[in-house]
């Protein structure tokens, strides 16, 4: 019994331990070039098990993000080192953040997935903490977000439910995820956008994108904001309509043709809830080159490629200068909004 | 709309080697991470997700999941009734009976009305899913912040009796647990409570640990403070017959209403958006306890209060599964990592998956009666097993315990302070226990505070300030109604009393400070 | 709830003065948390504000411990019984302290083995050798099959598998 317990899971996990028994006759063998250089000048890396941090709970988007990077990695061979996941949970990424910078310094096997949500959490949260104390690697993949309403709603279009928020901001009920985080964040940029005042936004909080579903549903809102994913089965079934996405372009997001977005309806708003991966402080620029060196290899696998594709993720990436460039202004952007909407 | 149909040919996928191998494996990798002392099933199905990952294919993942969440759930309960150690909230209401019931020796049939009434409810609840997904999901999705404020007040009052018999003591323990509650980011405005400045108590107190802490460490230095007046071994075993389940005709006709009545409890409690599983579990608790002829045996191991609570508790899975497969609405922690689940396959549960995925559903559904029957294959003849914990020596077992305690809350949470946590708790259960409070409360306030807060501030945000909002839907005033009846109806003969000008200038004295034992 | 049937009860007179120490304390502690509420709250108690219920919650600790104490100076004194040891759990916890600082440091498997060792004879154990097997078995099945099988990540430490 107890063997056939671990045989079918046991694929992934034969290859991992035998990539792990590689990895520690290698480390064995190159015990004085380990984490140092090459006679080249070029850094080997990874020598020894890369470890992937996800600041939140299993199950999340950074979860799948990371155990997508892991089983790309392995499968594709990109390294000949075993790849580790490991979650640390708590405030919108800001725990392991801190983590992170603290106990991981200068150590570039250690690695950790974030994204929008953080740069978010850590000026909501007011994390002493800030994000430009980590080494930035690369932003991965984006999803666009989406603002609904129910299939009973007068709303028709953006305009219209812009043109009340501004009227009557009383009147409508936001909803989306935790508060400070994307939905919030879009919500807010729109009102300024719309010429309304973001601060009076009236801002219905859920734990999660299920939970404001079913507030829509049961009518305490009059729209919600989400992932552009979450409502496509509601949408399809008529239950809700989707007024815009978020992105430059529009997709689909369960109606059958792609929803137009909100720069198309008037409103030089564009947002991605993007998701990238960042390295400790304190790496020398040789190496950080080979973490992006990898992570560049990751990014032009058939696995990753094929795994964007199942989860329906939009690419987004974008390494090196690119990557540190658009981190510093997410940065301003969303601590302003935040800031405009009062939780700054 | 052929139920049955669909259902039938769910069976014919199910009923393969190869997913019945699923089934099996997840039951067992369930089972015996979930009997690990400590680590419940919140924290084996997260523990376990990955694991599901390396499947490629979306059946046998669900099949696989289901297996393992029954199995965690029972090896959850397992460790409770046998060392008093639940690992998640939904198992608390379990420990408060069958931790007496073992400590008398009973733990067999502890074990065993816990694994049978797991299988009733189980199996019924599964059957009115697959009747009744539609017409639950419509009815649950029109309540509203108002309702569920108001069900939270009605759960709280309903369930006071958990207080104890001492009520300070107890309103103590439950004024803790909603201080707990409070500790971190409010989850409407994002602004910081009682954190005192530290970023790790930002995310709140995570209900594992504070269960970990009570529980597991606050048992064991309990433990470690009385050594030299404890028997040499944990609990005596009665040897009790395997011929009935382990069961004699008296727990069984003990037994089966409270499974029935716990089902009744779990099924539509589960089934609301943000019901749960923790809450039915003290709901039937109470109400065993209520309505027990022997009222003075609860407390000191009656089968009644093992029986009802795990019935309500798997009944509740069915339910959570009713929002979850119909609208896409995660209600539990576990609900939440199965939508995870789904997206991997680039699923989004919704109205829509009963039409587009059938066969995924049905073959989810129909794997949920079978992982119940292996459930039951697996763990009545187990139980032999299982009891043989409490023949291990108590240094070996506690220091055992305390290992997977912190194995699990670090696993869980990937940080030393929440293992530092989880001790202080620990240290907070102890004295709780030297001192006599109840425990339970403490877990009540945890789970109902927050939920009566938020949805409260959330009515009256949506209702724009407007306090009639909780009185001018039918739904709210019912409920409301029914709150305030509970808590006058224990103090009406009383008050009956005094009107007719009896003498009572004791009684309220006794009320609040009763020490009477 | 879980006290009750313990063979032996602790000392009333200890559990008296104990109570009446803890009763006080409890107030003291309530006192702060309401301070601290109403410092946070800063004057915005609105009912739809979040600092409302922290300011609730410790008005009701306060008051509710107030009461304890009241009940605490009122029980009477009951000879004693036997006293409950506070030197085991003191080492119990003392050994959690080291197991938890040293995990990240030395891995699960070496701090795990040293704890087992330590804390069964705190707990009263005179099988040394025993628990020796033990504290090397159990760590070690419990780390390959946690991170082989179920690819849940647990520290290596100095003792790399």
């Amino acid at each position: 019994m107890k063997d056939t317990v671990v045989r079918r899971p046991g694929r992934v996990v034969a290859a991992g331990m035998a990539a792990a028994l590689l990895a520690a006759t290698a480390a064995g063998c190159e015990k004085d070039t380990a984490g140092g250089q090459t006679g080249t000048g070029e850094v080997r890396y990874p020598t020894k098990t890369v470890q992937l941090m996800v600041p939140a709970a299993p199950g999340g988007g950074w979860d799948l993000t990371a155990r997508t990077m892991q089983k790309a990695m392995t499968d594709g061979k990109l390294v000949d080192q075993s790849v580790e996941v490991y979650n640390v949970t708590g405030a919108a990424g800001t725990i392991g953040l801190a983590q992170l910078v603290s106990k991981n310094r200068g150590d570039a096997h250690h690695l950790m997935v974030m994204g929008l949500v953080m740069v978010g959490g850590v000026v909501a949260n007011k994390s002493p903490v800030k994000l430009d104390q980590v080494t930035p690697i690369a932003t991965l993949t984006a999803e666009q977000e989406v603002i609904v309403v129910p299939a009973a709603s007068k709303y028709k279009n953006l305009k219209q439910l812009m043109d009340d928020a501004r009227a009557a901001p009383a009147s409508i009920n936001w909803g989306g995820g935790s508060a400070g985080g994307t939905d919030q964040i879009l919500v807010g940029l729109l009102a300024k956008a719309a010429g309304a005042d973001p601060r009076a936004m009236k801002y219905v909080a859920y734990s999660g994108g299920g939970e404001a579903k079913a507030a829509l549903l049961s009518g305490d809102l009059t729209a919600a904001v989400s992932g552009q994913s979450e409502f496509k089965d509601l949408v399809a079934s008529g239950k809700v309509r989707a007024l815009a996405v978020s992105g430059a372009t529009g997709v689909d997001v369960g109606g059958g043709s792609p929803a137009p977005t909100i720069k198309e309806q008037g409103y030089d708003v564009e947002l991605m809830n993007w998701r990238g991966v960042v390295a400790p402080p304190g790496i020398d620029a040789p190496t950080k080159e080979a973490v992006t060196a990898l992570v560049d290899r990751l990014h032009s696998s058939e696995s990753w490629k094929s795994a964007l594709q199942k989860q329906g993720w939009e690419d987004f990436y974008k390494s090196g200068d690119a990557a540190s460039t658009f981190f510093t202004s997410e940065n301003q952007r969303i601590t302003t909004v935040l800031t405009d909407i009062g939780l700054g | 709309m052929n139920v049955f149909g669909d259902l039938l040919s769910g069976f014919g996928t199910v009923l393969s080697p190869e997913y019945l191998l699923y089934a099996a494996i997840g039951v067992t990798l369930g089972t015996f991470v979930g009997v690990l002392p400590g680590i419940g099933p919140a924290l084996t199905i997260a523990l376990l997700l990955p694991v599901t990952f390396s499947l490629d294919d979306p059946i046998g993942t669900f099949i696989m999941f289901a297996g393992i969440y029954y199995g965690a759930m029972y090896g959850g309960s397992t460790t409770s009734i046998l060392l008093n150690t639940p690992g998640e909230s939904a198992s608390v209401a379990t420990a408060i009976e069958g931790y007496q019931m073992a400590r008398r020796g009973r733990a067999k049939a502890a074990l065993a009305t816990a694994a049978i009434g797991s299988f009733v409810a189980g199996t019924i609840s599964t059957l009115l899913l697959s009747l009744l997904a539609q017409p639950v999901a419509r009815l649950a999705s029109t309540f509203r912040a108002a309702d569920y404020f108001a069900l939270a007040l009605l759960a709280m009052v309903a369930v006071t009796a958990l207080v104890g018999r001492s009520v300070v003591r107890g309103l103590m323990s439950l004024v803790f647990g909603l201080f707990l509650g409070l500790v971190g980011i409010d989850a409407l405005t994002g602004q910081a409570r009682f954190t005192f400045g530290t970023m790790e108590l930002l995310e709140g107190v995570d209900i594992v640990v504070v269960i970990v802490g009570l529980f597991a460490i606050g048992e064991t230095l309990y433990v470690a403070s009385r050594l030299r007046h404890l028997p040499e071994h944990v609990h005596p075993l009665e040897p009790g017959s395997a011929r009935h389940g382990w069961l004699t005709r008296d727990d069984w006709r003990r037994s089966w209403g409270p499974w029935l009545r716990g089902t009744a409890v779990g099924f539509p409690f589960g089934a609301l958006p943000s019901g749960g599983a923790d809450v039915p579990t003290f709901l039937s608790y109470t109400y065993e306890k209520h309505r027990a002829r022997d009222r003075a045996e609860f407390g000191k191991g009656a089968i009644e209060g093992v029986a009802g609570p795990e019935a309500a508790n798997n009944a509740a899975f069915s339910g959570v599964l009713v929002p979850l497969l119909t609208l896409g609405i995660p209600t539990s922690a576990t609900a939440a990592v199965m939508l995870a689940a789904f997206q991997i396959f680039n699923l989004q549960p919704g109205p829509q998956l009963f039409d587009t995925s059938p066969e995924l559903v049905w073959a989810l559904i129909a794997s949920l009666y079978v992982g119940n029957v292996l459930l039951l294959l697996l763990n009545l003849p187990l139980i032999r097993v299982w009891v043989k914990v409490l023949q291990i020596p108590r240094p070996i077992l506690y220091a055992g315990i305390l290992v997977f305690a912190t194995l699990g809350v670090y696993a869980a949470t990937g940080s030393v302070n929440q293992v530092f946590m989880a001790y202080a708790v620990g240290v907070v259960g102890f004295g709780m226990r030297h001192f006599d409070f109840p425990i339970a409360p403490v877990i009540l306030g945890l789970i109902l505070g927050p939920m009566m807060e938020v949805q409260f501030r959330r009515a009256l945000l949506v209702a724009n300030g407007d306090l009639s909002t909780f009185v001018t839907r039918p739904l709210t005033a019912v409920l409301l109604a029914c709150a305030v009846l509970a808590f006058v109806v224990p103090y009406l003969p009383r008050i009956v009393a005094r009107l007719r000008g009896r003498d009572s200038r004791d009684e309220p004295k006794k009320l609040v400070f009763a020490e009477d034992d | 709830m879980t006290t009750e049937a313990v063979p032996v009860r602790p000392s009333e007179t200890s559990r008296r003065t104990g109570g009446v120490v803890l009763a006080a304390v409890l107030v003291l502690v309530g006192a702060f948390l309401l301070w601290t509420a109403v410092r946070e709250a800063d004057g915005d108690l609105g009912l739809r504000s979040p600092r409302l219920a922290p300011v609730v919650v410790s008005v009701a600790w306060v008051a509710i411990a107030v009461a304890y104490l009241i009940a605490q100076l009122r029980t009477r004194e009951t000879p004693p019984e036997e006293k409950p040891g506070w030197l085991s759990p003191a080492g119990v916890v003392a050994c959690l302290v080291g197991f938890a600082v040293a995990l990240e440091y030395a891995g699960f498997v070496v701090s795990a083995a040293v704890f087992v060792v330590v804390v069964s004879r705190v707990l009263g154990s005179r099988h040394l050798v025993r628990d020796a097997v033990v504290a090397v078995v159990l760590p070690t099945a419990v780390y390959l099959a946690f991170t082989r099988l179920l690819d849940i990540f647990l520290p290596a430490g100095v003792f790399p598998l």
